[in-house]
């Protein structure tokens, strides 16, 4: 008998400690007939504008098919992330060269075309948030230019409302470099250089 | 035992809480870098107007003469690159009775040009442009020009010409006849 009470007891311990950890981390209701308030805290949590990249490819090769000097032709699609602040927050993405083809090879080159009109343009398409570049623009090795724009204010990336329906967000970059009679032949690269900013 | 017990949950409780709020998690990063690549290789083309009459001055039997002028576009390969530019009789004279460059009336009869033109624009080094008094065939490729290594033309192309002459044999019976000359270019 009184190993059953111990017994009793015991199991009645371990029932309560299951259902304090159950209680504890919400997942059993507790009536409690008398609370002591020990301390409150209020805790803050500043979800700021941010913007990443989040993934494209690391290397895209031009091709062309044909024979007449049409352009050389590629495509690619970055993956990204946004949040901007609600009323006034806005972002973009752009892209530069960060380092031009070997010029003095006698290939293509960014910066001082080889002919009047050679150059590395692209067109954007199938921006998921914000808009997609307008027109065909030609990248610069100066100066960023758009991909995507006009990302709106309280926009962010994920499943549903608020946010967009898609995540991560994408856009297509289509490219275009002149085939100019005048490059020599042989294997040229550049290295672009793409920012996402969101504020 | 019980405020022991307790203590114990709102210390979990409180560690549940402050644990379930999110950390900034970095996924990406707010720049990246693609790498760009193009193989630039030999390249050819050309286009020519789609007809040239040939035209006798006078009436003492003068040869017929007329112009084909085209426009080529060429990149060899920088090394060892070559090229050319040939015409070849695709479809002879015809209907019977005038012209054949297969088979001439008379012998001596011929269709030949002579050809000239510009140098290719961004390097012509060993660029052959004029080749004269040409005897076109119907068998064989002629040559109208030939290219050497990283002969590059301009991007807007380069000109070249055949100056063509016909003998006026009196043998050809009157009327209109007509044939085809295929122009080929190649780079290597």
């Amino acid at each position: 008998m009184s190993n059953a009470r111990s017994l009793f007891f015991h199991l009645c311990g371990r029932r309560l400690s299951w259902i304090a950890a159950l209680v504890a981390v919400g997942l059993v209701p507790m009536n409690v007939h008398a609370q002591t308030t020990l301390g409150t805290q209020t805790l803050n949590l500043d979800a700021e504008a941010d913007g990443l990249l989040y993934g494209f490819p690391g290397s895209l090769t031009l091709s062309k098919s044909g024979s007449l000097f049409n352009s050389y032709t590629g495509s690619m699609t970055i993956q990204y992330k946004v949040r901007t602040t609600a009323s006034i927050g806005t972002g973009s993405i752009t892209a530069k060269a960060s380092s031009d083809f070997t010029c003095a090879s006698k290939g293509p080159c960014i910066a001082t075309p080889p002919s009047t009109g050679d150059a590395l343009s692209y067109t954007c398409t199938g921006a998921t948030i914000g808009s997609n570049c307008s027109g065909t623009l030609n990248i610069s090795t100066t100066v960023a230019t758009n991909i995507v724009t006009a990302i709106p204010a309280a926009a962010c990336t994920g499943g549903g409302a608020p946010c967009s329906t898609v995540t991560p967000n994408t856009v297509t970059v289509n490219f275009s470099l002149t085939d100019d009679a005048k490059y020599q032949t042989g294997s040229y690269s550049a290295t672009l250089i793409f920012t996402i900013s969101a504020t | 035992m019980l405020k022991k017990l307790t203590m114990t949950s709102i210390a979990l409780a409180m560690a549940v809480a402050f644990t379930s709020f999110p950390a900034k998690a970095q996924l990406g990063n707010g720049t990246g870098t693609t790498s760009l690549s193009v193989t630039v290789g030999a390249e050819a083309g050309l286009t020519v107007a789609a007809t040239s009459t040939l035209a006798s001055v006078g009436t003492n039997f003068a040869n017929y003469t007329s112009s084909t002028a085209l426009t080529y576009y060429v990149r060899t390969s920088k090394t060892s690159g070559t090229g050319s530019i040939t015409a070849k009789v695709t479809t002879d004279f015809s209907p019977a009775g005038g012209p054949s460059v297969a088979t001439p009336p008379t012998t001596g009869d011929a269709l030949t040009y002579t050809s000239s033109g510009t140098m290719p624009g961004n390097n012509s080094t060993g660029a052959v442009m004029a080749f004269a008094g040409i005897a076109a065939s119907t068998s064989a490729q002629t040559n109208v020009a030939t290219f050497a290594a990283d002969n590059r033309s301009l991007i807007t192309g380069n000109s070249e010409s055949l100056a063509w002459t016909l003998t006026n044999d009196p043998k050809y019976q009157t009327g209109a006849y007509s044939a085809t000359v295929t122009f080929t270019i190649s780079a290597a």
